[in-house]
């Protein structure tokens, strides 16, 4: 599961955090940066800047975990940071640029084709829809947000962001279970404006 | 798989949001939406199934290397605060090792080292023209050293232009004593001030200042 709500960090490595322990920033590493990947990658599509996303967001947790007063907020205020950072980069005129698709083969599950079929399905025809409507689907349907939040972060209306939600499962349903060659030769991937 | 009733109201009713009861009604009456229901709901579930993503390794220490140099910025900064004539000192010292180096280059080394004796003095010299072209422009503007526009591209130059000046301080020093080894930091200097002022060429001004 790569989603915020599934995470627990210990209290001790909250505190470490908070003290400048190198342990516990590390720990604290280990624990949310996979996380901090896996939305930033399905957000913008793109390894390096997914990378570049989970840097920022680390620097900035490490050097000011001091200023923080509620210790239960660390994985909030990770989030926010995070997503902040992808929305950062989905607007930086070098991020419009990039059309390529990249895909990361992950390890684990190989043993369950099933599986990871369904999840390279839902990857890629996640990689097909625009950024901005990816980011609505990831932020409301996988860390909750609500639309207004949304509406909100991205400076847009609640209407806003229901209508990209709708027109995202539109394409979603359509390319979702369909086979890959379905994704491939379906106009909407030319027609992404990531 | 097409259904009578707007996706954004299935959506809606998936989500247990707050829907009129004659649409709830209507879309349990009709098979097409929910079949179409139940394929939203696979939707949302196969994308909360997505399991994390592991960074490669080197991002944990490019972050160690960021908090370091960080730390090292703070250190500089709080030192000029405290004595703002530094900046002078620092400035005139920069200058006589650039000079001091030229003059002490021992062209016996040629025989030994079999590189050139020109280089060495157009390489710093070029260091220092290229360094110009780098931040004349932010100090004809009077931008605040902490709030340059630097990319990620620029960021990651200077961090490395960074890594090479702290070993040319150290063969200043008196810790690298291998002549070969200067020539091979000021040529590395060079080299990366080029490609930094090569990215800051292709930017357009309004767009760097855009930029994060």
């Amino acid at each position: 599961m790569a989603k915020f709500a599934d995470l627990q960090l210990d209290s001790g490595v909250t505190r470490g955090l908070q003290r400048g322990d190198r342990r516990a920033q590390a720990t604290a590493y280990r624990t949310l940066a996979p996380m901090v990947m896996g939305m930033a990658m399905r957000i913008l599509q793109d390894e390096g800047i997914a990378q570049e996303v989970v840097q920022d967001t680390f620097v900035e947790l490490i050097e000011k975990a001091h200023t923080l007063k509620d210790p239960h907020a660390v994985l909030g205020w990770v989030r926010k940071v995070a997503v902040n950072h992808c929305l950062m980069r989905l607007r930086s005129p070098w991020h419009k640029r990039r059309v390529t698709l990249e895909l990361v083969d992950d390890a684990d599950d190989t043993n369950d084709s099933t599986r990871l079929e369904d999840r390279q399905d839902i990857e890629r025809a996640l990689g097909t829809l625009p950024a901005e409507t990816r980011m609505v689907i990831w932020l409301h349907d996988v860390e909750g947000y609500t639309h207004k939040e949304i509406g909100t972060l991205l400076g847009r209306t609640t209407s806003y962001s229901k209508s990209q939600l709708a027109r995202g499962y539109q394409t979603l349903t359509l390319l979702y279970g369909g086979s890959r060659d379905d994704i491939e030769d379906s106009g909407i991937r030319s027609a992404r404006t990531s | 798989m097409t259904s009578k009733i707007p996706v954004s109201d299935l959506l809606a009713h998936r989500d247990g949001e707050h829907v009129d009861p004659r649409l709830s009604a209507e879309i349990e009456a009709d098979s097409e939406s929910r079949v179409h229901l139940k394929a939203l709901r696979e939707i949302k579930h196969a994308l909360n199934e997505l399991p994390g993503i592991e960074p490669a390794d080197e991002v944990w220490q490019n972050i160690d290397q960021r908090l370091r140099l960080n730390e090292n910025l703070e250190r500089q900064r709080g030192f000029k605060q405290r004595y703002p004539w530094a900046n002078l000192a620092t400035a005139a010292t920069v200058f006589f090792a650039a000079v001091l180096s030229i003059l002490w280059w021992n062209p016996g080394d040629e025989g030994v080292t079999g590189l050139p004796t020109a280089p060495l003095s157009d390489l710093v010299l070029r260091s220092q023209q290229l360094e110009s072209q780098v931040f004349y422009p932010q100090a004809k503007r009077r931008v605040p050293a902490g709030q340059l526009a630097w990319n990620s591209s620029q960021q990651a130059l200077l961090y490395r232009i960074a890594d090479v000046d702290s070993e040319l301080n150290w063969y200043y020093e008196g810790q690298l004593p291998d002549p070969q080894e200067r020539e091979r930091l000021w040529r590395q200097r060079v080299e990366l001030l080029e490609s930094l002022v090569e990215v800051q060429r292709r930017q357009k001004p309004s767009l760097r200042m855009a930029l994060y």
